[in-house]
């Protein structure tokens, strides 16, 4: 190489400087780099529940079941829907799911909203009572559900306990707290319920605190008692916020698990099984039908999708 | 691979010390005394690589074990296995997680993991993603008297192949209290269902601690040995020898009744039990009798412990059948380390090694090889208080009988049909005939389906 080329050689960018060129003019353009930035989470997102929904998806038509080598699975269409429709236990479980996920999240709703209303006003030890209150929602769940395995025990429940001494239960009654189906399934909600108004209660508490005080003040002029404070005032404000906790909590519940596996492995006589748990017994213990629980599981979807529409509707709203 | 560190010399110290304190201030069953004192420290010596070495087979195995109730049979197998791992250069590693069964469901479908503890029929379902053992077990049942027909009922597929090596049952017993049994006239217990309706009847009648044998979906696996040992003592079945479902029927209906008129002189929590609320009613002297493995007995004190003793499941028109849980050793299909894995599952079962297991397990690991029966150091022959285990293979079952155990049985029973059939009945939610009816329809979606 002459000295004339190595000097224009050497005045050349080596590949490196090249390349960082090349990124440099491709990351001006703002677009373009948010979208690279979003690249790691698209593919835990992708890997971590893209693929276990759609693998679970397809499982769902085929006869699958634990060990069974992928070169054996047969495809069989919707047989496993079909056979769910004549199965007793699914369709118990489907009707206990609504059940408990109807009446959890209305209550939820409620205690939630009295929950961030007293909060609200409280002043003194504000941070204090603020985190007291979440430590149910904080508190991993098979942990507290242990605890609530302890109250509901037949023999030595505190509940039962704590009624004998109010005088509300005798001294040898023994209240069947996961003996008695309707006292079962009380009992999980109760659970349900406890772990779950935290949540909602700190939402509609954040969107409490973005209610401007001037309309409670011009409110209170004009003559408007709390009630009329609430419903004209408080409750436009906090709708959109209630609305989106509900949808979500409604998708959590229809889900939940460890609550009822831990307490009350789906009885007495299937009367608090969800399809959560029914999903489980099918595909991981029993006979290990992997498919014919991928379709239990999946059966949910077309309940669930309605409601992830309207909370991706109602949040973009939010936004 | 793992030697006896510092912190283990000094945490088997602290144990043994501890057991020595404990067992000053309050009585300990004699024989895990004995045991604590000699298998405990015995097994946690090390073994020089020399004593044990005859082959070196390098690479790893991971095991995935029962959990047992007893802290010292998990101590005992780890440093067992880490022994032999040294001796034969395996790293070996083990887990005795609580959720096992689900840990190797997912091992065999992600093609992870050596060997595992798989518990009642799980080898039969696995079946082909199981490698075949057979040559272990026609060793073991040649070395040690043969195998109990409910091993080979286990083991063996439908070619004849044996999928999985039958470790040991988990022997499940009445244990009641001799002190009120005694005052109604039973003080060594009942020998059939009869003798214990009556013992339950005068004990309500003296106004002493019922009986309280769960019956719950929530106590998923005491409510079975218990309901269908009820059940097939009485005549009654799931399905036939013919595989037709066949629980509506005499032999049901006797069951059912048997089991209502027990269950208006129990307590009345027996539909409530998870697989805990029965050994804490019994051990806080709540219930006077209970079915249940030996936890209750490996914690009881004091004056329960004196009080307390075991009969075996009670005779029924039909005969003594009881329901027997199984664990099994399987290797997995796709491990890479298959001659590892067989040579460690043939150390395992030798008696050198399931001895220990059986003695500190007092009948929580019972074999199911005839040989054993007899050997002085056998729990059985140690503790009267466990006599009544031994032989209990002889007429132990698995679901599905009278036919061997299948995926069909196997679903029957994690849908708690049978359990269910007896709750409903107990609490009153159906009559016996509405029970027995939806029973026979929620089986013959599963094994006429």
């Amino acid at each position: 190489m002459s000295f004339a080329q190595k000097t224009t050689a050497s005045q050349q960018p080596n590949a490196w400087l090249r390349f960082k060129r090349w990124c440099g003019c491709r990351f001006e353009d703002e677009t373009l780099f948010g979208y690279v930035l979003l690249v790691p989470t698209i593919l835990v997102v992708l890997g971590l529940i893209g693929y276990p929904f759609l693998t679970s998806v397809y499982y769902s038509f085929t006869d699958k079941t634990i060990g069974m080598d992928a070169s054996q699975i047969k495809f069989i269409g919707f047989d496993n829907f079909a056979s769910l429709v004549n199965d007793r236990i699914y369709r118990k479980a489907l009707v206990n799911t609504f059940n408990f996920t109807v009446t959890a999240v209305i209550a939820k709703i409620l205690l939630g909203l009295m929950m961030a209303l007293t909060l609200n006003e409280v002043k003194r030890f504000r941070r204090l009572f603020r985190a007291t209150f979440l430590l149910p929602w904080v508190i991993p769940t098979s942990l507290s559900v242990l605890g609530w395995l302890w109250m509901f025990d037949p023999q030595f429940s505190v509940i039962t306990h704590l009624l004998r001494i109010l005088g509300l239960a005798s001294e040898t009654t023994s209240i069947p707290w996961k003996a008695d189906p309707q006292l079962a399934m009380a009992s999980v909600q109760v659970v349900n319920i406890w772990r779950g108004t935290p949540f909602f209660g700190m939402m509609i508490l954040a969107s409490l605190m973005t209610v401007p005080q001037e309309l409670y003040e011009a409110a209170t002029v004009d003559g408007a008692n709390w009630l009329q404070r609430f419903w004209y005032i408080t409750f436009p404000c906090i709708r959109p916020v209630l609305i989106v906790a509900m949808l979500f909590s409604f998708v959590r519940t229809m889900g939940d698990f460890q609550i009822v596996w831990i307490l009350t492995n789906g009885g007495p006589f299937d009367s608090t099984q969800l399809i959560a748990t029914r999903a489980y017994q099918v595909a991981i213990q029993g006979a290990k039908e992997t498919g014919l629980g991928a379709a239990i599981a999946v059966s949910l979807f077309p309940f669930l999708l309605p409601v992830i529409l309207l909370y991706l509707r109602y949040a973009r709203r939010e936004d | 691979m793992k030697k006896l560190s510092r912190r283990d010399f000094l945490r088997w110290t602290a144990l043994g010390s501890a057991g020595l304190v404990a067992s000053a201030c309050s009585k300990e069953i004699e024989v895990t005394k004995i045991i604590k004192e000699t298998i405990v420290e015995k097994e946690t010596e090390v073994v020089t690589p020399t004593a044990m070495a005859e082959q070196m087979f390098g690479g790893s195995l991971d095991l995935i074990l029962r959990h047992s109730f007893i802290p010292e049979m998990n101590a005992i197998q780890e440093n067992q296995l880490a022994q032999w791992g040294e001796a034969h250069g395996v790293d070996v590693s083990v887990s005795s997680p609580g959720e096992w069964r689900e840990m190797i469901a997912s091992g065999i479908e992600s093609k992870t993991g050596d060997i595992g503890e798989t518990f009642q029929e799980e080898a039969l379902i696995y079946g082909d993603a199981l490698a075949d053992v057979s040559d272990i077990c026609e060793e073991l049942g040649s070395k040690y008297g043969g195998w109990y027909e409910l091993a080979e009922k286990v083991g063996k597929d439908d070619n004849g192949v044996w999928r999985t090596i039958p470790r040991a049952f988990t022997a499940h017993l009445i244990n009641y209290r001799t002190d009120y049994f005694g005052e109604v006239g039973y003080p060594d217990g009942c020998k059939t269902y009869d003798e214990y309706l009556d013992a339950a009847t005068k004990l309500k009648e003296a106004g002493l601690p019922l009986v309280g044998n769960t019956v719950s979906q929530t106590g998923p696996n005491d409510s079975a040995s218990w309901t269908y040992s009820v059940l097939w003592s009485h005549g009654g079945s799931e399905v036939d020898e013919n595989g037709k479902v066949a629980i509506n029927s005499e032999g049901t209906r006797k069951a059912l009744e048997y089991i209502q008129k027990l269950a208006e002189v129990s307590s009345p929590n027996i539909t409530g039990f998870d697989e805990g609320a029965n050994n804490r009613a019994f051990l806080g002297g709540e219930i006077s009798a209970t079915q249940n493995a030996t936890s209750i007995y490996y914690n009881a004190k004091d004056e329960v412990l004196e009080n307390m003793n075991h009969m075996r499941y009670p005779e029924g028109p039909a005969g003594w059948v009881m329901f027997t849980e199984m664990n099994t050793l399987s290797l997995f299909g796709h491990s890479k380390n298959l001659e590892a894995g067989k040579a460690v599952l043939r150390w395992l079962m030798d008696e050198e090694q399931l001895i220990p297991l059986v003695q500190i397990g007092i009948t929580f690991y019972t074999p199911l090889l005839r040989g054993y029966d007899d050997l002085p150091s056998m729990p059985w022959n140690v503790d009267p208080k466990l006599a009544v285990a031994k032989g209990l293979a002889h007429g132990g079952n698995v679901t599905g009988y009278p036919l061997p155990p299948s995926a069909k049985s196997a679903k029957a029973y994690q849908n708690r049909t049978i359990v269910n059939m007896f709750a409903r009945v107990i609490i009153g939610d159906a009559s016996i005939d509405e029970a027995m009816k939806t029973a026979e329809e929620d089986l013959k979606a599963v094994y006429e389906a």
